[in-house]
């Protein structure tokens, strides 16, 4: 299960750490949703009242894109049935999802949203 | 994106003669395989984009279990049915061949002839070109379009394209992923920014071969300020060849748009009525689901609303008999979004002789969903002990200043009630039929004029028990 | 859904092992592999409307370590309280306290452990406990304790006595990384009257301090003879990082009439399920049930109630207050069969959300066979404490946040005022008062 960026799943070693550039800031207009790719993966990024949240950018629960989902108060619900994610900590809030969404630190440099994510493949939960 | 003056419904046939070139149906014609879905997208000449579509809808279709919250679907064989039918290769059934339980039927409801034939699947073709022409000429002046969905998808490319599964995905549930492979036929509708259309738009108007075909998807966009009232069905009972009707409905109700949509569905006794109709509605818009189910062997329809923007408001009105052998699964679904949204879900369901009345609901208020709304009330009539009702309405409540209520009741009809009626004359079959009708009518009063009296006299056959 | 409710702590050795402790007859072994073959065998939740609403995510199981062996403590007291008919306390693993009052004892009324009525009267044990007869037999919780208990108790009631004060049965646990798994076995003979009230709290043991989980597992398997009448209230007060699960199964005879009073106030997870049989013409449940949930608590309230004989009355009422970020899942299921007729249905589910992170989810649902009712209906609502009734009150001088606390004890007084002790009822209104002031603070509307 991944449980974010640079902890290997397996061996639960940090591994090497990237810093990945995804978007601009004003791409991300506060209360609103935005997804990159990064590696042919989906990342959704969300800003929450000027802070960026990132994570996997299908749901946990079936294969769906969550930027065709709704952003309700702090949390976001999925549109195809309605599973509901913490967007800090990832955790499954409401059914039918039950595993979280892997979520990555995201900072802003220089007006860059910037995601810190590990080497190698993405984690996603699915 | 112009709207041009066209004709609304094309009945120019040519399109649909095709030329020996074009890819073979397999021999059997039954069962759905890849090809199959390929096959359909070739024949309509359908751009690359829906191919790739239906195939991601027929994957997903293979690999989602069937539902078993509810049961008896498992009987559907989907190997025996025909996915598409050219409407050139439509069987010409005879006129002999329709029971006569159909064509007393027919008589009783008072459907004019040709309509008859029609609707018993004699005839490939009815000709409404008359009632409809006029109709036709006031909606391009407004801007409406109005035409089958397979017309849509070529003539209005961009408008179809940025709405057409956004609001039921394939991936929803198993029979929106086959309808999704297999679609044909069905409705589109736009309305302009603050167009007002004047006058309900019926089905009827463009019917042809493919409207009342199985695997039929709609779409209705209501732009800005615009108010629409559409109506589907009638109750005359209607074969649906295979026995399986599986539809989907998508309503898009933008700011302050204002959208009715009726149905009135009598299907014929051995078919599986599966629909997933949804809305969503943005800013302080308005959608109303009206919606009765009478026939059918079993029917699992549970109109939805998402409210997606402030303000906007839901009211949700369904109706179900269900008489020997039928089980009607129906229901709700308002799922708040946004804040100051307000909800209302009416049902009524009345069953007998071993029918089997079913209400699912769903209420969810999300969090940010504040001042919400939401009143349920479920009322249940059984006429006799053979048959059930059952209600299961799911609450999921996560704003603290919600104000929800939901009633439920079941019951049989009262004695007393029976025993005044027959007093003033009625016989019993009369007095029962009165208080039925009594018990539907926050359903009824709600239908055009037309409508309400073609359903209560539905209504009083169902509880003569002349529909078989 | 995690399908496989996979107890570190199960399993058939184990099963073994607390039936030797207990010295438990061949039967009973028996009895209990029957019920470990169930456990195993069962899903989660049989009921496909309640699948996506089971959240035992809160539970570490692995820090578990239940008592595998129970019994006496080195001193049992003998005192039975002022105004009660019989006393038995269980304090983690020991019986510290069993007293009979002479009317009870002269009544003949039993009240201890399974072991101590097998030496004087096994057919009693047997009658009642043999194939779980007063347990769901789909239901994987009440299947494990069926299997895996290690303390069981007896109450029974023979026919027509009728006992004017209360049994009291208290249990307390809640050390840190202990597990109790307990069954309640309680008969109440034809025509007899009683009273019983089961009281939860944290044992001396308990550590509020620590953040380690302990757990308490029981059943309540009533059976009503014949105009057999109990009214039973419950209080669970457990520490804040105790797991509760709770079985509770009525089956009510002819004229019986049964009264649940239930309270859930402490443990970190509260899952319990109700099912009322109402079996016998004329028989009666009338059912209420509070929660006031703090912090991250989650209450799981199910109740089945089967309407079977003739003019049947089943009342069934469930009200939570949430505050934080509480959570309460009430499922309910009214079912009417086909040879129920002239049944009384009501099935009321109300909650009040105090905050932004409270959360209530309510299916109360109904399948009915037989249109000859009385009345068959449910209501359920979800709001906030009521403006109007805010108002009235600060009408009459009273300030705006005692109004509110005002109300929202009145919500709850009905369970509370059913309490059969004062000293137990007037514990359980402080508990509930206490956390009154945590409603305040953390709720967002202006005070």
């Amino acid at each position: 299960m991944a449980s974010g960026p640079g902890v290997n799943p397996e061996s639960g070693l940090n591994s090497a750490v990237r810093r990945v550039p995804v978007a601009r800031l004003e791409e991300v207009a506060p209360g609103t949703m935005f997804m990159v790719q990064v590696d042919g993966t989906d990342i959704l990024l969300v800003n929450l009242n000027g802070t960026i949240r990132a994570t996997q950018g299908v749901c946990s629960h079936e294969y769906f894109e969550l930027d065709r989902g709704f952003l309700t108060a702090d949390t976001l619900t999925c549109a195809l049935h309605l599973s509901r994610f913490d967007l800090e900590t990832g955790e499954a809030l409401d059914p039918p999802a039950e595993l979280p969404l892997a979520t990555y630190p995201a900072t802003i440099e220089g007006g860059e949203i910037i995601l810190e994510l590990p080497e190698g493949p993405i984690p996603v939960n699915e | 994106m112009t709207l041009t003056q066209r004709q609304m419904v094309d009945n120019d046939r040519s399109r649909f003669d095709f030329k020996d070139e074009i890819v073979y149906l397999t021999e059997t014609k039954r069962g759905l395989t890849r090809d199959t879905v390929e096959e359909i997208s070739a024949i309509k000449e359908e751009p690359e984009w829906m191919l790739k579509f239906r195939l991601r809808a027929y994957e997903h279709f293979l690999k989602r279990p069937m539902p078993v919250w509810t049961d008896g679907l498992d009987r559907i064989n989907f190997d025996k049915i025909m996915y598409y039918r050219k409407p050139s290769e439509r069987e010409e059934k005879s006129w002999d061949d329709v029971p006569d339980q159909i064509k007393a039927t027919f008589e009783r409801l008072g459907i004019p002839e040709a309509e008859r034939k029609f609707l018993a699947g004699v005839g490939a073709q009815y000709d409404s070109e008359v009632v409809y022409h006029s109709v036709k000429e006031e909606l391009s002046k407004l801007g409406v379009v109005f035409m089958g969905t397979d017309q849509a998808l070529k003539e209005y490319p961009d408008i179809f394209k940025k709405y057409f599964a956004t609001v039921v995905p394939p991936e929803d549930n198993k029979f929106s992923a086959l309808n999704s492979a297999v679609w044909s036929g069905g409705s589109f509708v736009y309305v302009p920014k603050g167009v007002e259309v004047p006058l309900p738009l019926q089905a009827y108007f463009r019917i042809n071969g493919e409207n009342t075909g199985q695997f039929e998807r709609t779409l209705i966009v209501v732009d800005e300020g615009a108010k629409v009232h559409y109506i589907e069905g009638c109750t005359a009972p209607i074969y649906a060849t295979d026995s399986l009707h599986v539809a989907v409905v998508e309503v898009v109700a933008l700011a302050n748009s204002n959208v009715r949509y009726t149905t009135i569905q009598n299907w014929s006794n051995d078919v599986y009525n599966l629909v997933t109709k949804r809305a969503h509605a943005y800013e302080n818009s308005r959608v109303e689901w009206i919606d009765a189910n009478t026939g059918s062997r079993k029917t699992v329809k549970y109109p939805s609303i998402y409210l997606r923007g402030r303000g906007a408001s839901a009211d949700i009105i369904s109706v179900a008999v269900a008489g020997k052998g039928q089980h009607q699964d129906t229901g709700a679904k308002a799922i708040h979004l946004a804040p100051d949204t307000k909800s209302r879900i009416v049902s009524k369901s009345v069953s007998k002789d071993g029918g089997r009345a079913t209400y699912r609901g769903h209420l969810k208020v999300a969090p940010g969903a504040t001042g919400v709304v939401a009143r349920v009330r479920c009322d249940a009539l059984m006429l006799d002990d053979e048959s059930r009702s059952d209600t299961y309405p799911y609450i999921d409540i996560q704003e603290d200043d919600t104000t929800m209520t939901h009633e439920a009741t079941v019951g049989k009809i009262s004695q007393d009630q029976i025993f005044y009626l027959m007093s003033r004359g009625l016989t019993e079959n009369e007095a029962q039929n009165l208080v039925v009708q009594g018990f539907l009518e926050v359903f009824t009063k709600e239908l055009p004029m037309e409508y309400a009296i073609e359903f209560n006299r539905l209504v009083k056959m169902e509880m003569e028990g002349a529909l078989g | 859904m995690a399908d496989a409710l996979k107890l570190p702590f199960a399993g058939e050795e184990i099963v073994r092992r607390v039936s030797a402790g207990n010295s438990d007859p061949d039967w009973l072994l028996a009895d209990r592999l029957a019920g470990l073959a169930a456990y195993t065998e069962l899903p989660i939740e049989t009921n496909p409307l309640f699948t996506l609403y089971v959240d035992l995510r809160a539970a570490r199981w692995a820090e578990l370590d239940p008592y595998l062996e129970t019994g006496d403590a080195a001193y049992v007291s003998e005192v039975v309280p002022e105004g009660a008919a019989a006393l038995i306390e269980i304090a983690e693993d020991r019986v510290v306290a069993r007293g009979l009052s002479a009317e009870a004892r002269e009544a003949g009324v039993v009240l201890d452990t399974f072991a101590n009525v097998m030496r004087d009267r096994p057919q009693l044990v047997k009658g009642l406990v043999d194939g779980a007869a007063h347990l769901p037999d789909s239901d994987k919780f009440a299947q494990f304790a069926r299997s895996h208990y290690a303390l069981g108790l007896l109450i029974h009631v023979p026919r027509n006595v009728v006992l004017e004060r209360p049994i009291v049965v208290r249990w307390s646990a809640g050390r840190p990384g202990r597990a109790l798994v307990s069954r309640s076995v309680i008969h109440i003979g034809e025509n007899a009257h009683a009273r019983i009230l089961e009281e939860q709290v944290p044992s001396e043991a308990h550590d509020a301090a620590s953040e380690a989980q302990s757990m308490w597992w029981g059943t309540s398997e009533v059976s009503l003879d014949q105009g057999a009448q109990l009214s039973f209230a419950g209080q669970q007060d457990f520490g804040a990082h105790t797991l509760v699960f709770i079985n509770r199964h009525a089956t009510l005879g002819q004229d019986a009439q049964l009264r649940w009073a239930l309270a859930s106030v402490g443990g970190e997870l509260h899952k319990s399920r109700i099912d009322n049989r109402l079996v016998g013409r004329g028989s009666g449940v009338n059912q209420a049930e509070i929660v006031f949930g703090d912090g991250r608590q989650l209450a799981d309230l199910t109740s089945y109630t089967r309407h079977i004989g003739h003019d049947t009355t089943g009342d069934l009422l469930s009200k939570g207050v949430f505050i934080d970020r509480a959570r309460g899942y009430f499922k309910g299921m009214i079912t009417i069969d086909r040879s129920a007729k002239g049944t009384d249905s009501f099935l009321g589910e109300f909650a009040m959300l105090l905050t932004k992170q409270a959360r209530s989810v309510t299916i109360p649902s109904l399948e009915i066979d037989q249109p000859d009712v009385r009345r068959a209906s449910h209501s359920s609502s979800v709001g906030p404490i009521d403006e109007d009734e805010i108002f009235y009150l600060m009408s009459r001088g009273i300030p705006r946040d005692v109004a509110r606390k005002f109300i929202v004890m009145g919500f709850l007084e009905p369970v509370v005022a059913r309490i059969p002790l004062a000293p137990a009822q007037d514990r359980l209104r402080a508990r509930l008062e206490e956390k009154w002031p945590q409603a305040q603070a953390s709720t967002q509307k202006a005070a």
